[in-house]
């Protein structure tokens, strides 16, 4: 059983003066602390890739850095993904004898350390190089189609999806450190800028810079929280080649669920990868935690609220808490442990994505005193 | 054997491939079929018929006065789904046709679009 021990996660917002290292050290040291250890225990090493850096070797990068001489250091790279894709290595490491102390880290500088435009069309390569790029689509584009295709199919208007967007900024009002924090109504979604129609720029998580890490280890610490179950799905790259059916979601969290021999019922609590609301829209209901269609008409409910159904994404989520890349992914996870770390014990779900609806990683968390 | 051209290396058509072994038929250039990893594969012209299924808006071409400031997901009759540009009267589940204009970009070759078929 592999345990997450500490959690860092940095403000995000833009926030000049830092660079991508800087946001991973932040992070890193503030994980260490959590778990009271120090670089010298660390014997595993997993760092996200940033834009911002673009280096061929970030773990060595860090490690050097934060004088850490691990065993085993390696990057990764699967979109926004990537955070938990990563914790799910280090758990399998952790499980298989191999690594006692894994750190995970994801930082970057990515709203203030480039211009729009070199983000913009960084990010747009994950359209097919000859196919698609050419086209001119940007990422914001891609998930405009993947939103007119569910609007379409279930016979919604954009205001169906406002609702995401509202309820991820009402909790990021309570959350320190959150990108965008001033509420909004569904109305303020709905007129706010085009972004790619249908999506708004309410629609869309804003780009930010900051920072997150975890610790994962062979046995539990202060905070012992378990990675109870792990499941992956990576059934495309390129959104032609997507099945819009079955984009993967629903098999990576069945993966994580079986694990854990639980199901979605026993789920106390989430974080939802959210980089668009139609994101979060398509992942809700293909894990099954909101009907086909519905994941808007829930959150106007309450269901995601801090108490309704299943509250979800707390700390506000990419939509805004914010999404400096990787660690985007992250915050999600370090929301949940901080949670799961407090009575009484439950279970709680992270899941993310990356590319366009591409790669998906969830994991099933415990809180100790469940087992 | 040659790979036949198509819009993007100066040919104004899109090509689909049909796997000879499994009959799975895709759109993205590969060496074998993705479901069965056969080999033998047929590769022809695609047809240019299709239906829309998905659409936004391009609003830096949309500025630039473009034609076609729309972007497009299309399921082609042939069986494969591209992407392509179009003007703003397409919408998802338009019936379209396939035509291509020059790049967009100002190289030489081409650029799909689509446009809602004549009534």
């Amino acid at each position: 059983m592999a345990w997450i021990s500490g959690v860092g996660l940095t403000p995000f917002g833009r926030l000049p003066g830092t660079d991508a290292i800087g946001w991973q050290e932040r992070a890193a040291v503030a994980a260490l602390e959590d778990a009271s250890l120090r670089p010298a225990d660390i014997d595993g090493l997993l760092v996200g890739y940033a834009t911002t850096l673009n280096h061929l070797m970030p773990a060595n990068l860090l490690a050097e850095r934060l004088g850490i001489v691990p065993d085993m250091a390696a990057g990764m790279n699967v979109g926004g993904a990537t955070g938990l894709a990563m914790m799910a290595h280090a758990a399998r490491l952790v499980d298989a004898g191999s690594l006692n102390r894994v750190l995970v880290v994801a930082g970057e500088d990515r709203s203030s350390g480039q211009s729009r435009e070199h983000s913009t069309s960084t990010l747009a390569q994950v359209g097919h190089r000859e196919y698609e790029v050419p086209l001119g689509g940007t990422v914001p584009a891609y998930y405009a189609l993947i939103a007119s295709e569910y609007l379409h199919r279930y016979g919604l208007t954009p205001a169906a999806l406002a609702p995401l967007a509202v309820t991820m900024r009402r909790h990021a009002g309570c959350t320190e450190g959150a990108h965008r924090r001033t509420p909004i109504e569904a109305a303020d979604v709905l007129s706010s800028r085009e972004i790619a129609p249908p999506l708004r720029l309410l629609d869309c998580c804003p780009v930010s810079d900051g920072g997150a890490a975890l610790v994962v280890t062979a046995n539990p610490g202060r905070r012992p929280v378990a990675i109870a179950g792990i499941g992956q799905a990576h059934r495309h790259q390129h959104i032609v080649e997507m099945d819009l059916t079955d984009v993967g979601a629903r098999r990576s969290a069945q993966q994580a669920l079986t694990e854990a021999g639980v199901g979605l019922e026993n789920i106390a609590l989430a974080g939802i990868y959210d980089s668009f609301t139609v994101t979060l829209a398509i992942l809700l209901e293909e894990i099954g935690f909101a009907a086909p269609g519905g994941a808007g008409a829930a959150a106007a409910s309450g269901a995601f609220d801090r108490r309704g159904r299943l509250p979800l994404n707390l700390h506000g989520g990419l939509l805004a808490y914010g999404h400096p890349g990787v660690a985007g992914g992250m915050a999600h996870v370090v929301d949940v442990v901080s949670r799961l770390s407090e009575p009484p014990s439950r279970y709680g779900f992270v899941h993310a994505d990356g590319g366009v609806l591409s790669a998906h990683v969830s994991a099933v968390l415990r809180s100790e005193a469940v087992a | 054997m040659t790979e036949p051209r198509d819009w993007i290396t100066g040919s104004p058509v899109l090509l689909v491939r049909e796997c000879a072994h499994c009959g799975h038929r895709f759109y993205l250039p590969r060496a074998r079929c993705p479901r069965c990893f056969a080999d033998r594969l047929k590769v022809r012209r695609a047809g240019v018929t299709g239906v829309t299924l998905a659409v936004t808006t391009l609003l830096d071409a949309q500025a630039d006065g473009s034609q076609f400031p729309g972007l497009a997901l299309v399921d082609l009759d042939d069986g494969i789904r591209v992407m392509a540009r179009c003007g703003p009267d397409v919408q998802p589940g338009s019936t379209v046709v396939t035509r291509f204009p020059p790049a967009i970009d100002g190289s030489a070759g081409y650029t799909p679009i689509v446009a809602t078929r004549p009534s």
